[in-house]
């Protein structure tokens, strides 16, 4: 087995995150194989090294002070949640769905006699001679394009979070 | 569980108008927070003020924080999300130690046949953070979250904004990259 098989294997085992079968090959592999033993003893050496390297890098003393100094001018955000309102997102995208059932809608109404439900141009020939329709697709269009918006500003509030 | 408890109600009562009670945060997890910096920026005053705008952005956002991860987790997320912003606009490089600066630094650490066992650990201990400067920036801050700052894979996988699948490939990478600086450089000190 190539070395790095048996370290990726060895790694998961000493990290306690493989499952009972695998745990218990990997036993039987250690319990039998040298080069196993071999590679298992390097690898607890520095698993255990650097579970002991517990220093860390201390900052300035005057660290905090400046902190509680910086915070002081500003104030605690209102949870994001209070102003993006997943109700809201919803309610935009149902209008938007509806108007545009409402359109396909008034197209099969309207359709020639004998043309069936294909799609054809013609079905849409008269749908942007009726400003009923043009003022619903506006509505669609605008309706879209709050709803691209809102879910923008809360991907950037997300990201920023 | 009785940190995470203990670091709640600290929130909550910063939440509710005791602003003051946000130094104890501070005062906790500035170590971590600022050993984490420098994996990304090993300049020690730019990583300081960095580390400073990482707790100044985790009291504005403190209302969002709900308590469905741990607090540290939720903090070394914005470390992560304001260093790699930082470094999106400096483009900045790691500066390995020079070799001259690593030898000048391992002399203090020759094991003689005499040596006390603590002073051995120690020696061992510090050679792991020095051969830790060698990483590139990416494998070192896995490697300092794992281990330093105990993070499981999970919750590293939620700092980094990636796959718990890809935070193992990953740790995995480092660990190697770490032995071979180890096995090339600290032979002796590795036992």
């Amino acid at each position: 087995m190539e070395p790095g098989n048996i370290e990726l294997q060895l790694w998961e085992y000493i990290d306690g995150i493989c499952d009972a079968g695998k745990k218990a090959h990997i036993e039987y592999m250690l319990s039998t194989d040298p080069q196993w033993q071999h590679v298992f003893q390097q690898l607890s050496a520095l698993h255990a090294s650097s579970k002991a390297e517990k220093e860390l890098e201390q900052p300035s003393m005057r660290f905090t002070k400046n902190v509680m100094d910086a915070i002081a001018q500003i104030s605690i955000a209102a949870p994001a949640r209070r102003y993006l309102n997943s109700f809201v997102i919803r309610l935009i995208a149902a209008c938007f769905v509806l108007s545009i059932a409402l359109v396909l809608g008034y197209a099969i109404v309207t359709r020639p006699h004998g043309s069936g439900l294909a799609f054809t141009p013609d079905i849409f020939a008269g749908l942007f001679s009726s400003n009923t329709i043009n003022i619903l697709i506006s509505v669609n269009v605008i309706t879209l394009l709050l709803l691209v918006d809102t879910l923008l500003r809360k991907r950037k509030v997300f990201r920023a979070n | 569980m009785q940190q995470q408890s203990d670091d709640m109600l600290l929130i909550q009562a910063i939440l509710q108008g005791q602003h003051n009670s946000y130094a104890q945060l501070v005062d906790k997890y500035q170590a971590y927070v600022f050993t984490l910096v420098l994996r990304y920026v090993p300049d020690r005053p730019l990583a300081e003020e960095l580390a400073q705008d990482v707790f100044m952005k985790a009291f504005r956002c403190l209302a969002d924080f709900k308590g469905n991860s741990k607090f540290s987790t939720w903090l070394y997320t914005i470390v992560n999300t304001t260093c790699l912003s930082h470094l999106r606009k400096k483009k900045d490089e790691t500066v390995l130690l020079a070799h001259e600066q690593i030898s000048a630094h391992l002399d203090q650490f020759q094991s003689t046949d005499n040596a006390d066992d603590r002073l051995k650990q120690k020696a061992r201990e510090s050679f792991i953070a020095t051969a830790m400067r060698y990483l590139p920036p990416e494998d070192a801050k896995i490697i300092t979250l794992f281990y330093q700052l105990e993070q499981s894979v999970d919750e590293i996988g939620k700092v980094l904004g990636i796959t718990t699948a890809n935070v193992k490939v990953k740790l995995f990478r480092a660990r190697q990259k770490l032995r071979e600086i180890i096995e090339t450089k600290f032979r002796n000190e590795l036992v």
